[in-house]
């Protein structure tokens, strides 16, 4: 359409060809109508030249004419073909040009400028390199040269642009001509840096997401076409693989619990078709061992490998849904407590108002319970219990649950009492809560109770006022009360008696015929008549009449009672005596038909019939003349008005009514008419009480009996619902007798026999070894009373093909409104496969500890993947770390490691933990004691891997080895020791002999001399040989070196000083010095002629030492006397050489020897911490002989 | 080659450690005997470690197993005095010495003559 317009256009479809035809058909034209015009116009031969001259002059410039206009329009087009073009190449985001021959530009856009600041001028002529940069050229260069010999070639390198470094792809292309020759070259610089920091990025978050999904604690798995295409780690594990690729592949619907592939199969549809992601949802699915696992699924669309997926995360749910079902089961179970409980069930929050009662708290109260919701439970106490309201609200905000009875009232203002178990809950900081009640009425017991207390302070006014005495005792004859009367009598208040028993008042031999009269009225249930003699406060013997009874108190304790007139003064005075007695008798009938009442009160469950024919007997009983009067009860029948007594003449009745309209009647009659001479004519307001409470107790009872029937209804419901579980149900009754079972319980024991299950005993279906435990579970049940919740316990039965199934049982054991026992509900679930691998278990564990525990070792057992270890008994008896102290970490153990063996021990433990195929560990190291000192121990385990290779546990143990090493240490050290002194002895004796030898005149003498001094050496050796190398007595030394010398009768040598222990070293050189002064004694001095004497002394004492302070020093005085007169040697011989040489050097002593005439005098003085052994220095050593 | 041996050790100042006193003494004569100065001798560590930092010298012999411990530190006072020293003992085996002192000599007691002087003469004359 535009065409028209532009100028190109028909200039386009100008070929040379139709230019050629144009140009042929004008001049044709041109020529034609020039030859014709002037025949046409007629002209004349002059004016056909002039007119064939302009006719020439006219071709040509019409020919100027088209040709100017054609080749204007030509440059016009070429024009803006290459502004195009050119416009183009700039806006390409690459960089072109076009390379000659040469290799040198001839062309290039605007990135030249942009990317290097050239304009087109400058870049023209010039070669690649030139404005790419030095570090290009080599390659580049080669590269044109490539596309110049013909190939096309492409590379990435990086320049420096003005924008920064880029990193860019070169490409080059020959430029050939229309006959294929190349006359340049086309290069193509496009940037990369985009796209590569975008690759890079792409492949960060491609790489995040994956850890992401691959380490997400929920389960991802891809679902596409119905089959798994992707599983991470934690979906593996929550389908039970144990690895994600065992689930590629799989069909994603054969993972779904049957019961839930609807749904899902809705959901995958609703993901695939409308793109929708589905709610998470709660569904079954099926582990690939075909165990159901509940798990919470989210799923959304995706894309996998280009087509549309289903994502799927799910999360294991099975803890959660397994904790709700549990929770939901005991809700149900509570439920149907309160449902079926005969008690009301109140509910409050922490401000009191009421958040849940159950029907039968409503019923008490005479609301729905509806009406009763967000009621403050303080506003429905009866206004009586104002003043201790506050105290019990109190209470229970402080956290105490107790029993309480209470009145309340109703919505139509009557009052009822009732007995309430109050129970808060408190948190966990001990805040209050609320509260929940459970609430029994009891205003039939209460006004029972009433009455009786009412008719109890009658009975108490009596006493009190009867000139005889009363009391009442316990079984262990403590008094629980004593009447006026008898207080006065012995001026005692009650304080000082009630609690006491007679041994405490009286004399021991009153008190024991008190004690054995009481007994005997307990033991024979029946009244006796006695006389006690007891004595008054004055002192005064007194005679009591007495009657002693049993009786029970209202909470159903044994006493006696007793009553008592003084007939000290009146035992003539009969009539008045029988008179008395005759009304005491009375009492004791009035006391024990009020205690026959509480009696029947306490168990109302009596048959209705035995229970009106008691009522009727103690009623008689309680009257003042049985014998004539007759009781009758009747029960439902005849209309006997509106409550209250009807006294006629001789009759005095009482009825009920319960609220059924069920109503009896009480009568007392005289049926021969009453005997005024008998005082029968007139019933007594007491007995016309009695007859009231008589009434009323059988209204109570008439209440229970409806409501056993109501509950029996309720049962016929609730046994619907117990058909329907797939628990093992059943009833049965104390002796085990089965009276309900279900279904599955049927199927357990009977299979599909049909046989009758009820009224067998179930005892009979559980093996031998559990049949104890099973019975004293009922025992249990039946001591711990009504209070008793669910009993859980487990057995062992044998099901109907005799096969051994272990049972889990939930026990309800029910009980009547007296506390009886009246049957258990329990439900069983089959729990062999869990309770066989338990024992298994415990099996193995058991054989492992019994092993344990039998060696001296410590054993012990770790567990590698929890890091968790065991220790044997041994860690406490061998190295003393209790239990309380032991920890189950690895690091325990490790800080128990010396510190200089921590590391290689647990280097060598980590080599083999990653060792593939070792299994052997050992190593000594030291182990801290509990009391911090080490012990040497040899540690050696074993390595238990799993079926992949991986250590899973390390079991082991440690031997102490300290004992072992030391003694061989010792054994070491000794033989070095004695090593050691072999070769100083050998070397010393060496010394000896050559000292010996230097001076020895002779080779006897030389003998003589050597002997000696070898054999006393030899002494001393066998001395501390003897003492085991530690120490020699000194004592000893010197009695073994003087021995021979003692031994002369001619002379007297005495010893004398306190022993001291000498150490081995000092023990030579004492030796040698005391020989040397001998030998010279019995050579020259004293012990030299007969009656010579020598005495050796030493001590200790302090002597000052110059910067040292007073210092111990060892003293030996040796002193000749009595012998051949004396004159200093001319010589010192070798002898005395020695002493004071060994003496000096060895002992850091001093030898001082003096010549006096009556004979030698020798003071041999050295510091005692030289002389003694090393580890007592300091302490003396000082033990007398 | 005994005299010849002797004569060469003559003038040598030796520091002798040694707490036998008999042992000392004719370890002392012996020296003596060849010429050689004895310094010392002394039995315990104090007053040898005294002897072998104050005195000249011209090398040791020293018994391991001294009164008031071993003569390690002694022969360390020796070594970085740079002079030469040998042990002597009864021990068999090296268990006391601290391990840059067991390259040491060591001879064995009881002590020949002949042995010792060769020893220093190799030791304490370099021959």
């Amino acid at each position: 359409m535009d065409r028209d317009r532009d100028p190109r256009s028909w200039m386009m479809r100008l070929t040379p060809l139709r230019a050629a035809a144009v140009f042929v058909l004008i001049g044709f034209a041109w020529i034609f109508f020039s030859d014709l015009t002037p025949q046409l116009l007629g002209l004349q031969i002059e004016q056909e030249r002039l007119f064939q001259t302009l006719k020439g002059w006219g071709f040509v410039l019409v020919m100027g004419v088209i040709f100017y206009l054609l080749t204007k329009r030509l440059a016009h087009i070429t024009r803006a073909r290459e502004t195009e073009l050119q416009g183009l190449l700039d806006n390409l985001p690459a960089l072109i040009s076009r390379l000659d021959s040469e290799g040198r530009i001839r062309l290039g856009n605007s990135r030249f400028q942009d990317w290097f600041g050239h304009r087109s001028s400058s870049f023209i002529g010039k070669s690649p390199e030139e404005i790419l940069g030095a570090d290009s050229d080599e390659k580049l260069k080669a590269h044109i040269k490539a596309a110049l010999a013909g190939e096309r070639v492409s590379y990435e390198f990086e320049i420096e642009t003005m924008r920064g470094r880029r990193t860019v792809n070169l490409e080059c292309a020959p430029d050939r001509d229309e006959h294929g020759a190349i006359r340049g070259s086309f290069m193509l610089i496009t940037d990369l840096s985009g796209q590569r920091a975008a690759e890079t990025a792409l492949r960060e978050t491609e790489q995040r997401y994956q850890r992401l999904v691959e380490g997400a604690p929920v389960g991802i798995l891809i679902n596409q076409d119905n089959r798994f295409v992707y599983a991470n780690m934690a979906a593996a594990e929550i389908l039970g693989a144990s690895t994600p690729d065992d689930l590629i592949g799989r069909p994603a619907l054969s993972h779904i619990d049957p019961e839930f592939v609807p749904i899902v199969k809705e959901r995958i549809q609703a993901v695939l078709e409308r793109g929708e992601s589905v709610p998470r949802l709660e569904e079954r699915f099926l582990r690939l061992d075909g165990s159901p696992v509940e798990v919470e699924v989210a799923a959304s669309g995706c894309i996998h490998e280009g087509r549309s997926a289903i994502q799927v995360i799910i999360r294991d749910v099975s803890d959660r849904v397994a904790a709700e079902r549990a929770r939901r089961q005991s809700e149900e179970q509570y439920r149907r407590i309160i449902e079926t409980t005969h008690e009301g069930v109140w509910v409050v929050d922490e401000s009191w108002r009421t958040t849940f009662v159950n029907n039968r708290m409503a019923e008490m109260l005479g609301y729905e319970p509806e009406e009763l919701h967000g009621r403050d439970a303080r506003e429905l106490v009866a206004p009586e219990h104002d003043d201790e309201l506050t105290e019990l609200i109190r209470r229970r905000e402080r956290g105490v649950a107790e029993d309480v009875d209470i009145r309340l009232v109703r919505r139509d203002g009557g009052i009822i009492w009732v007995h309430m178990i109050a129970s808060p809950f408190m948190d966990e900081n001990s805040e209050f809560q609320g509260a929940l009640a459970m609430v029994s009425d009891i205003t039939e017991r209460k006004n029972a109770e009433d009455r009786l207390r009412e008719s109890e302070g009658r009975f108490v006014a009596f006493m009190n006022n009867s000139p005889a005495g009363a009391w009442l005792k316990d079984e262990g004859g403590r008094y629980v009360y004593l009447n006026k009367t008898i207080l006065n009598e012995y001026r005692l208040t009650p304080e000082e008696v009630i609690g006491r028993t007679d041994a405490d008042l009286f004399p021991p031999e009153v008190a024991a015929e008190l004690k054995s009269n009481d007994d005997l009225a307990l033991s024979s249930d029946r009244t006796i008549e006695t006389q006690e003699t007891i004595p008054n406060p004055d002192g005064q013997d007194h005679i009591w009449q007495i009657l002693k009874f049993p009786v029970r108190d209202i909470d159903g304790r044994r006493l006696v009672g007793g009553f008592a007139l003084d007939i000290t003064d009146q035992m003539h005075a009969s009539r008045e005596k029988q008179r008395l007695l005759a009304e005491l008798h009375e009492r004791v009938k009035e006391m024990q038909a009020l205690n026959r009442v509480l009696d029947l009160l306490q168990d109302p469950s009596v048959v209705t019939s035995q229970a009106l024919s008691s009522v009727a007997a103690v009623m008689k009983g309680a009257l003042r003349s049985p014998d004539r009067v007759e009781v009758r009860v009747v029960f439902a029948g005849e209309e006997h008005g509106t409550g209250g007594f009807t006294v006629s003449g001789h009759m005095l009745a009482a009825e009920f009514t319960t609220i059924h309209g069920e109503s009896g009647r009480i009568e007392v009659v005289y049926p021969d008419g009453p005997d005024p001479d008998a005082g029968d004519d007139e019933f007594l307001p007491e007995e016309r009480n009695l007859l009231n409470a008589v009434a009323s107790l059988l209204r109570s009872f008439l209440e229970r009996v409806r409501a056993s029937k109501a509950l029996a209804h309720r049962e016929a419901l609730y046994r619907h619902v117990v058909e329907a579980q797939t628990e093992l149900l059943c009833r049965w009754k104390p002796d085990t007798t089965l009276t309900f079972v279900n279904d599955a319980y049927q199927r357990m024991f009977a299979g599909d026999s049909g046989a009758e299950l009820t009224g067998r005993k179930w005892i009979d279906f559980v093996s031998e070894e559990t049949r104890d435990f099973k019975q004293s579970m009922i025992e249990t049940a039946l001591q711990a009373g009504p209070n008793v919740g669910v009993n859980t316990y487990e057995n062992l039965i044998i099901d109907h093909a005799g096969r051994r199934r272990w049972m889990q049982w939930r026990d309800r054991p029910v009980f009547d409104d007296s506390g009886r026992l009246v049957e258990v509900q329990s439900a069983g679930r089959d729990i062999t496969e869990r309770v066989e691998a338990e024992n298994a278990l415990k099996l193995s564990e058991e054989r492992f500890h019994v092993v344990a525990s039998a060696t001296t070792d410590v054993i012990w057992d770790w567990d590698l993947v929890h890091d968790h270890i065991w220790w044997s008994e041994g860690m406490t008896q061998l190295f003393g770390h209790t239990l309380e102290e032991q920890s189950s970490k690895i690091d325990w153990w490790a800080n128990l490691v010396h510190p200089e063996d921590r590391s290689r021990v647990s280097a060598s433990l980590n080599r083999i933990r990653r060792s593939d195929d070792d299994v052997h560990w050992s190593e000594e190291y030291r182990l801290r004691r509990a009391d911090g000192s080490y012990a040497i121990v040899h540690d050696r385990g074993d390595i238990l891997r799993d079926s992949q290779g991986k250590p899973i546990r390390m079991v082991g143990g440690i031997t102490d080895i300290t004992e072992k090493k030391a003694a061989e240490r010792r054994q070491k050290l000794m033989m070095q020791e004695l090593d050691h002194r072999v070769k100083n002895n050998l070397a010393t004796v060496l010394s000896i002999a050559e000292s010996t030898f230097r001076v020895s005149d002779s080779l006897d003498q030389f003998a003589e001399s050597f002997t000696g001094r070898i054999r006393a050496l030899a002494r001393m050796h066998a001395l501390l040989a003897y003492s085991r190398w530690e120490g020699i007595s000194l004592r000893q030394l010197m009695e073994r070196t003087l021995e021979a010398y003692a031994m002369n009768q001619d002379s007297t040598v005495t010893i004398e000083g306190e022993d001291i222990e000498l150490s081995p070293t000092a023990a030579p050189v004492l030796c040698m010095a005391v020989h040397e002064l001998a030998t010279n004694a019995a050579k020259y001095g004293s012990l030299s002629v007969p009656g010579g004497r020598v005495a050796a002394h030493w001590r200790i004492e302090e002597v000052n030492v110059d910067n040292q302070g007073p210092v111990p020093t060892f003293f030996l005085e040796w002193r000749e006397s009595d012998g051949p007169a004396v004159e200093a040697p001319s010589r010192r011989g070798l002898g005395s050489d020695l002493i004071e040489g060994a003496v000096n050097y060895e002992l850091n002593g001093t030898v001082e020897m003096r010549f006096h005439t009556e004979g030698l005098a020798c003071t041999l003085q050295a510091p005692l911490d030289s002389i003694i052994p090393e580890h007592e220095s300091g302490k003396p050593a000082a033990h007398t002989m | 080659m005994e005299a010849a041996g002797s004569r060469a050790l003559k003038g040598l100042r030796i520091l002798v450690v040694e707490d036998n006193f008999m042992i000392a003494s004719s370890l002392k004569r012996m020296l003596e005997s060849w010429g050689c100065d004895v310094v010392g001798p002394a039995p315990s560590v104090e007053e040898a470690e005294q002897l072998a930092d104050q005195c000249d010298l011209s090398g040791g012999i020293l018994d391991i197993n001294i009164r008031g411990g071993t003569s390690a530190p002694i022969a360390e006072r020796l070594h970085n005095r740079g002079l030469p020293y040998i042990f002597i003992t009864g021990y068999s085996s090296p268990h006391l010495l601290p391990d840059e002192l067991l390259k040491a000599q060591r001879l064995h007691k009881p002590i020949t003559d002949a042995v010792l002087r060769s020893v220093l003469v190799e030791k304490f004359l370099g021959r």
